[in-house]
């Protein structure tokens, strides 16, 4: 077992281990009770295991990005050490989309850093023309895009994502949950594509799999996240570091990547 | 702080669909406890319920045998159809056997009344532990786990791979109104604050320490509660000694 192990049993957090969770959200949600979601809470629970970023789109702004953008943007502006969030999109209002797109620039770096996408939720493939504005500023501007993919769903299943890996080669595609059960094809995609990143959330819950991810492409494209505040970081750093990787590669995926990703 | 773990979920032994290498044998589970310091764990053979529960409880009773730091929990079958012998509880002592399991998805059958009234009654009495799986789909979902303790309210029950999304919702009422529910620990702490609210609204001693291994990693489970927000008494509580206190109660005689 590495020694990070030890230290994060002893302390709880490594100083010179920080962590960045790169998938993460804020505030409840209609499926799960979510005590600890406001941004306060948040901020003293990401104290306890070292975390010293998360990237997150607030729930509500996954369902109505017009009005729950804004309050992603108050957050960071709030705790502008702790927070980045993620321009959430939903492609059923094409309108809102459109000025979220426009207005983007003006929160580049200090409060986004990216896009959000949520096919399977919103019941449109990620392929589907009304993504097209977002895919298009993020491939010209090089800019993350983070999308909910599981395995075997036609919104964001293996076949979507492969089409936009092929069309769009300048975007840096995060794929949330690692097309989650098809981890054939997310190995696969991340070996073909120099673009793709595999993002962790819903990985750890089963043994095996991360392991195999390293051993078949390398950690360098695979990113520490957890939906926190769904998920606990302890329960996750400590999955991550009773897997047999290295603790090279731990360090890649708990920080090293998400900070090249984030310009740090 | 040095906590010593007692694990109340676990399994050994060859999975049929094994893709990434996680099976587990007796002897290697035991050098996992001993390097995270798990002093015991209750354990159950995948054969109980992959195969057949008759040659499964078998072979859990032999290989837990002479592992002072294992014990056992049988898998049971309606008794109608006479695949399983009836269960000699002044036996089941020197077996080291601590509970029951149930497969009733997996193994076709329905859990309730019916089906296993007299045995669940005569479990209720002695007050033998059921560990019951309610995420796997192999088990029971929360429809049939809500009858259950209704028809059986003083069952000693614990809960077992609870889900991945939090579910609160669904255990915080069977807290509430049956006393001897037990929640075991490892999608408590998966999930953000589950363990902390759950401890500080029922009390750790309705919690017992579980990691899910070989599924999930042990060490996921052990971080977080090490870690979590609850006092070092309530951990020693979650993580080792309510199971201990569990299995002393059971009258075996």
């Amino acid at each position: 077992m590495n020694s990070l192990w030890n230290k994060f049993l002893s302390s709880g957090k490594v100083n010179d281990c920080p962590v960045i969770d790169i998938h993460c959200h804020m505030g409840p949600f209609y499926g799960s009770h979510m005590p600890y979601s406001s941004p306060d809470i948040m901020v003293k629970r990401m104290s306890l295991a070292g975390v010293n970023i998360v990237v997150f789109s607030h729930h509500y702004a996954l369902l109505n990005p017009e009005e729950g953008n804004k309050i992603s943007i108050e957050a960071v502006k709030k705790y502008p050490d702790k927070f980045r969030a993620y321009c959430a999109i939903n492609p059923n209002y094409p309108d809102a989309m459109k000025k979220d797109i426009e207005t983007f620039d003006r929160y580049y770096r200090d409060v986004y850093v990216g896009f959000k996408l949520l096919p399977d939720y919103h019941k449109y493939p990620l392929s589907g023309e009304r993504y097209r504005g977002v895919f298009e500023y993020a491939d010209s501007n090089g800019i993350m895009v983070l999308t909910h993919t599981w395995g075997g769903s036609v919104y964001d299943g293996a076949t979507e994502i492969e089409k936009i890996l092929k069309k769009y080669r300048k975007i840096k595609l995060l794929s949330g949950h690692s097309i989650h059960g098809d981890w054939e094809k997310a190995i696969e995609f991340v070996k073909r594509y120099e673009n793709l990143y595999l993002e962790l959330c819903a990985v750890l819950d089963e043994r095996g799999i991360l392991e195999r991810f390293v051993e078949e492409a390398g950690a360098e494209r695979i990113l520490f996240g957890t939906d926190f505040p769904w998920f606990n970081h302890h329960y996750y750093i400590g999955a991550l570091l009773g897997s047999s990787i290295s603790e090279d590669n731990c360090r890649n995926i708990l920080y090293k990547n998400s900070e090249k990703l984030l310009a740090l | 702080m040095n906590l010593e773990f007692f694990d109340v979920n676990v399994y050994v032994g060859k999975r049929i669909d094994d893709r990434y290498n996680i099976s587990t044998s007796i002897e290697q589970l035991i050098q996992k406890m001993e390097a995270l310091n798990i002093k015991k764990a209750v354990v159950y053979h995948i054969l109980q319920r992959d195969g057949h529960p008759e040659p499964g409880n078998e072979t859990l009773i032999k290989e837990i045998l002479y592992r002072p730091e294992l014990y056992g929990i049988l898998t049971v079958l309606p008794f109608q159809t006479d695949e399983i012998k009836k269960f000699n509880f002044k036996e089941l002592k020197d077996k080291k056997i601590v509970g029951f399991n149930f497969f009733p998805k997996k193994h076709n059958y329905l859990l309730n009344r019916a089906t296993l009234g007299n045995f669940l009654s005569e479990i209720e009495d002695r007050c033998f532990p059921v560990f019951l799986d309610v995420m796997s789909g192999f088990s029971v979902g929360w429809n049939e786990t809500y009858s259950l303790l209704d028809d059986f309210p003083k069952l000693v029950c614990i809960l077992c791979n609870l889900g991945i999304w939090n579910t609160d919702r669904y255990t915080w009422p069977l807290l509430e109104r049956f006393p001897n529910v037990y929640l075991e620990s490892s999608f408590l702490s998966l999930n953000e604050g589950s363990l902390e609210e759950t401890v500080k609204r029922f009390g750790a001693e309705r919690i017992v320490f579980g990691s899910g291994y070989p599924e999930r990693y042990m060490e996921a489970s052990i971080l977080q509660i090490v870690h979590s927000e609850i006092e070092e008494q309530e951990k020693r509580n979650i993580a080792y000694r309510n199971i201990e206190r569990i299995i002393k109660d059971i009258k075996y005689e």
